[in-house]
Order: C-alpha cells, then sequence, then structure tokens
C-alpha cells in the first residue's frame, strides 16, 4: 500500500474548537486507513512571511490536504483568506495536482449558508491547480462546541461515519459522495424554528444575567 | 441617513489609479441616488488600516457588550457604521468573493448584530442591533467569469440576509470608464436599495 500524506489545515483561532475536533477525527481515520496525517493550525501563519514558507513547503510535499474552518461572516475567517491569496499568488505550480477539499461548519443549522466558503475553497483549488474533491457543510457546530466526536453519540456517529466515506474517496482520489454530505446534514422542521429560538433567546438572557446582569443589546458605538 | 464606504481596492502603486477612479466615480454616483444620505458619507480605505482578526473570544457578547475588545481600527468604522442607513463595500473579487482586505472588517460585522436569535424569511438570523442597513456589494474583476460573479454576489446576498436588509450587487471592471462606472451603480442603487 502506497502510505499517502494528509495535512488537514484548522481554519479557526480556536485550537480545540468544532473546526479542530474535526480535524482530529479526520486525522484518526486517516491513521486507520495506514495513512499519514498532521494538523496544521492556520492562525499561527497569519502575516508571518518566515512561517509561511513552512506552511508552503509541508503542502508542497502531501498527497491530500483538506481545510477545515468555521464560517464568519458568511465566508472564511479573514486569517484564512489572506493565506490563501498569499498561496494563491505566491506559489505558482507548487501545489497542482495535489488533491484538496473542505469542511466547512457555522453555528446556525442551515447549512446551505456555508455555500460561499465551499466555492472560495473550490475556487483557490482551481487557481492553485489543485483537485478539489469536494466539500462538507455542517450546520450546528456551535452545538458540537468542541467536544470530541467519539464521545457524542448517535450524532458523532452519523459525523464520523460521513468523514470515514469522505476520507476513503479522497485516498482513492475519488470526488467526495453526496451521501457524505446527506449523513451530516440537520434537518430541523420549520416548526420547530421557533421554539428553538424561545428556548436559545432564554440561553442568552441567563448568559447575561451570569455576567453581571449584562446589558447585552447595548449600542455601544452610539455612545460618545 | 448616512452612508459607509468600506474600499478594499489597492490604492498604492500601479493599481492605484484604478482605484481612486472607481471610488471617485461610486461617490459621484450616491451623491446622485442617494442625495439625502450623501450628505454624511464616510470612506474607509482599508488597505491603510490596522484592523486585527477576530479571535472568536465571545468578549462582544457579554463581557463587552457590543463592543470588540481588541485595539485596533475597527472601531472608527464602527462608530460611523453604527448611525449609518447604506453600507457600501468596494471589493477586489477573490475566489468568488471578498478580498482579504475587506473580509478584515467584514468578520467583524458580528458587532452589528446581538447574541440574541430571530426568525427572518424561513431561517434564524442574529437581530440587528443598530437597526438595518441597505447593502451594496460592489466587485471589481477583469474578465470574470460568470460562475464567479454569481459567487459573489450570492456572498453579498448572504450578507444581506444575515443583516435583514436590502441589498444589490454588481461586478465592474477597472478598465470601465469614470462615467460607465458611475452608470451602473446607480443602476444597482435604484433597482435594489431602498432610498
Amino acid at each position: 500500500m502506497n502510505v499517502q500524506k494528509i495535512i488537514l489545515i484548522n481554519g479557526s483561532p480556536r485550537q480545540s474548537g468544532t473546526s479542530s475536533s474535526f480535524a482530529n477525527t479526520m486525522k484518526t481515520l486517516a491513521e486507520q486507513a495506514g495513512h499519514e496525517a498532521r494538523i496544521i493550525h492556520l492562525y499561527p501563519f497569519f502575516n508571518k512571511p518566515e512561517a509561511f514558507d513552512s506552511l508552503r513547503e509541508s503542502l508542497q510535499s502531501c498527497d491530500a490536504a483538506a481545510l477545515i474552518a468555521p464560517l464568519y461572516a458568511d465566508a472564511l475567517p479573514y486569517p484564512n483568506l489572506w493565506i490563501m491569496e498569499k498561496l494563491a499568488d505566491g506559489c505558482g505550480v507548487a501545489l497542482r495536482g495535489k488533491r484538496f477539499f473542505a469542511v466547512g461548519q457555522c453555528g446556525f443549522p442551515d447549512a446551505t449558508r456555508l455555500t460561499p466558503l465551499l466555492d472560495a475553497c473550490r475556487y483557490f483549488s482551481e487557481e492553485t491547480g489543485m483537485t478539489w474533491l469536494g466539500g462538507l457543510a455542517y450546520g450546528g457546530g456551535a452545538m458540537i462546541n468542541g467536544a470530541r466526536l467519539e464521545t457524542l453519540g448517535i450524532k458523532g456517529k452519523k459525523i464520523i461515519r460521513s468523514f470515514d466515506m469522505a476520507m476513503t474517496a479522497v485516498l482513492s482520489g475519488n470526488p467526495i459522495p453526496l451521501e457524505s454530505q446527506e449523513l451530516i446534514s440537520v434537518r430541523i422542521p420549520g416548526l420547530m424554528r421557533l421554539p428553538m429560538i424561545w428556548y436559545l433567546n432564554r440561553v442568552v438572557r441567563k448568559s447575561a444575567k451570569e455576567n453581571n446582569n449584562a446589558d447585552y443589546r447595548r449600542q455601544a458605538y452610539l455612545e460618545s | 441617513m448616512s452612508i459607509v464606504i468600506l474600499n478594499a481596492l489597492p490604492m498604492a502603486g500601479s493599481d492605484r489609479t484604478a482605484g481612486e477612479k472607481i471610488e471617485t466615480a461610486v461617490v459621484e454616483a450616491l451623491q446622485d441616488t442617494l442625495a439625502d444620505c450623501a450628505s454624511q458619507l464616510a470612506v474607509f480605505q482599508l488597505e491603510k488600516m490596522l484592523i486585527k482578526p477576530c479571535n472568536s473570544c465571545g468578549a462582544c457578547a457579554f463581557k463587552s457588550p457590543g463592543r470588540c475588545v481588541v485595539a485596533d481600527d475597527m472601531h472608527k468604522i464602527m462608530y460611523a457604521m453604527a448611525p449609518a442607513s447604506h453600507l457600501v463595500m468596494i471589493t477586489p473579487v477573490r475566489f468568488g468573493g471578498y478580498s482579504a482586505t475587506l473580509k478584515k472588517a467584514v468578520d467583524k460585522f458580528a458587532l452589528l448584530a446581538l447574541p440574541g436569535y430571530a426568525s427572518y424569511k424561513g431561517t434564524m438570523v442574529h437581530p440587528a442591533r443598530y437597526g438595518r442597513k441597505s447593502l451594496l456589494g460592489i466587485g471589481v474583476a477583469e474578465k470574470l467569469p460568470e460562475e464567479k460573479a454569481a459567487s459573489f454576489k450570492r456572498m453579498v446576498a448572504h450578507n444581506a440576509h444575515n443583516m435583514q436588509t436590502d441589498y444589490s450587487a454588481l461586478i465592474i471592471s477597472p478598465n470601465h470608464s469614470a462615467a460607465g462606472i458611475v452608470q451602473q451603480v446607480q443602476a444597482a442603487v435604484k433597482g435594489g436599495l431602498k432610498a
């Protein structure tokens, strides 16, 4: 068997959040399949040209790479885009032929919010000559809040199964199957939305109370 | 009623002339179509501003409600954006969306929202902290494939949805004449934004 090198890039500023948890599970899955996998946290490379070379070298030496990132204001966080621009503008053909895929996760249950994030990853892949193998969108990442998927019961098992299917496809050089996305799609019935909002707002009010009755509606930037 | 323009175009080096031309044309178009608001118009050239990344520290929810605890230039923008009625973003199109230079500011739009939840057009959103602001997204690119142009417009639509506001999005070429850019922006404002 040809041992492949997989780089899993955590695009979140948090090194133990949900994106990191997803990366850990993917690393385990790749290793269980007999391959080498490494997690790279992206934020330490931001705005540091001297560190940037080592990131580029890591990507050059891998067979496949993934960006696993949270959704910030409907797209990839700024440091992710900054590094992708540097790679696209300065790497020439160095990344050509490397397999690339992405996993986006957002706090809201609606995973379609992640479309711009996955679009950006696909275009980055095209512009650098990498081979795009697809993306997975997970809505409800805030509810996982960095927990290890292995501890989350049925929900965790479903996500692991989805990632296993995706990783198997990527290691074989195939696109991520649609079934992999279907497994992690959270479907909340329309009737449940308002009760859910009521419950979450109750949690917000409780958190405000616990924070010295914080005035969370404050309009700080209208104050002089 | 006021307008804030976030300009993420390169304003130095060889691209400066195009950046200045586009900014000037956009301002002229807004002064014509949104005359009531244009008397209070603030332009921020983002390339020159120090805006540090959002590290998801969460302080803006309860510890420092609505205010970012990071010391950077975003506070200047927020003081202008909070009372504004219109927000205009001008950016090179990168990967079918905003450039990193624009995104450094957009990442902090969370400050415009409350930590609570509301229902909007069949989805969950965070309610607006300062009321709704019409959004105009202007992508700048030469010969942009249709698919990428559609992605850019979708990006603006997603931002507008989250801000629960009306919006318009357009792509302009840096090679267009100033008069042509004025016309395009005027049409976009008339077609999609509330005056």
